[in-house]
């Protein structure tokens, strides 16, 4: 492999979980290299990323998801990367699955691949407004952009150097990088493909979408930025249009 | 009497809010900048018994019954349009401070890895050596 890959993975009060995906990748994706973004956890994540020797990224003070996942972005872009690997810290996603990300993205020129829970059907259990979120999302896109994409919500992407150097500047990355980035994407002429990937179940900590307000808050932010996206769809939508 | 008793409430409102907003100015708690659309404010109570007239023709022209209710309004929408301006230079400061907090985590790591490299290009060297690499680490503190 001749191209610099990035893993970059968000960590939020991950001290029991880091391990697993950092063993992982070095395990199975050896050509890469590993950013862990500490996002001002509360618990030992510092200590347990010193204990495992790996590059990391502190963050003074919470920004939550995106703004963990655009600081690693920002190294990526600083230190030269021809691509970014999103990998969640949560354990979730799986190096073995990232080198068909990879693989994809050389083969089919595409500037973002996303790694898809639905493509195929894979073991993965998604709970039921989950599901639903995800479906409407997917619905919305599609009237959108045109472009069939099924797993909108997907944190395993791979994001090419135009896509990296994009998501870097500032403002260019949104709080809930979801549904509204991917149609943002494609609007703008960016090709993004999917690619089927077997992900697992969180095993500790607590998801950032826990709760009963949080998910209701995602959702209607994602709608909102979408009906935003669909407005400015309306206005500036060229074929191969790229801002 | 060209100060009409029913507008000395405006008139007095005016005239502290242009006092509070001058003095924080002079004491540097308050932009000069920002403080114009305030003062204009002010200005627009102060003097609203000198165009009384006008604003009774134009609040029976838009059938406000109590001419005094319309400032009010007017003053309500001036409010608006400054919390507008808020919410968009918080939006701006909001931005700036996400992007200095993510230059300095990778900045921070840079400086980190650089004197990792130090340290290790230091072991198994003279006393000269690690005097001159201890100005050059001095030299990347500063």
């Amino acid at each position: 492999m001749n191209d610099r890959v990035l893993f970059v993975i968000p960590a939020y009060n991950e001290e029991y979980n880091i391990s697993r995906p950092v063993n992982d990748i070095r395990a199975n994706f050896k050509d890469a290299d590993i950013i862990v973004v500490n996002d001002c956890s509360k618990d030992n994540t510092l200590g347990a990323l010193k204990k495992l020797d790996v590059g990391y990224l502190d963050h003074p003070v919470n920004l939550g998801y995106s703004g963990a996942v655009q600081t690693g972005i920002k190294y990526a872009k600083r230190n030269d990367y021809d691509y970014v690997i999103q990998f969640d810290g949560d354990g979730q996603h799986l190096a073995s699955e990232a080198h068909k990300l990879y693989d994809m993205i050389k083969t089919s020129g595409a500037n973002i691949v996303i790694g898809s829970r639905f493509l195929e059907k894979t073991e993965y259990k998604h709970s039921f407004f989950r599901r639903l979120g995800t479906k409407l999302f997917a619905f919305l896109i599609k009237i959108i952009t045109k472009k069939k994409i099924t797993d909108p919500t997907s944190g395993l992407q791979i994001l090419d150097r135009k896509t990296i150097e994009k998501y870097s500047q500032p403002g260019q990355y949104p709080e809930f990088p979801d549904a509204n980035l991917i149609a943002k994407m494609l609007l703008f002429g960016y090709k993004v493909e999917e690619v089927s990937c077997i992900m697992k179940e969180r095993t500790d900590g607590v998801s950032m979408h826990a709760g009963i307000v949080k998910p209701i808050k995602y959702v209607i932010k994602n709608i909102y930025s979408l009906l935003i996206i669909f407005i400015i769809g309306i206005f500036v939508r060229r074929p191969n249009n790229v801002i | 009497m060209l100060y009409n008793l029913r507008y000395m409430p405006f008139v007095v409102i005016g005239v502290i809010t242009l006092v509070v907003f001058i003095r924080h100015v002079i004491k540097n708690k308050f932009s000069e900048k920002e403080s114009i659309i305030w003062a204009i404010a002010a200005f627009i109570m102060i003097l609203s018994p000198l165009y009384m007239d006008y604003v009774d023709r134009l609040a029976h022209l838009v059938g406000v019954d109590y001419p005094p209710a319309l400032i009010f309004a007017l003053l309500f929408i001036l409010v608006f349009f400054l919390i507008y301006r808020q919410s968009a230079a918080t939006h701006k400061l909001n931005e700036r401070i996400i992007e200095l907090i993510q230059l300095n985590a990778v900045y921070e790591k840079e400086l980190r890895d650089l004197r990792e490299k130090v340290n290790t290009e230091t072991k198994g060297k003279g006393k000269n050596d690690i005097a001159e690499q201890a100005v050059f680490e001095e030299s990347i503190d500063a």
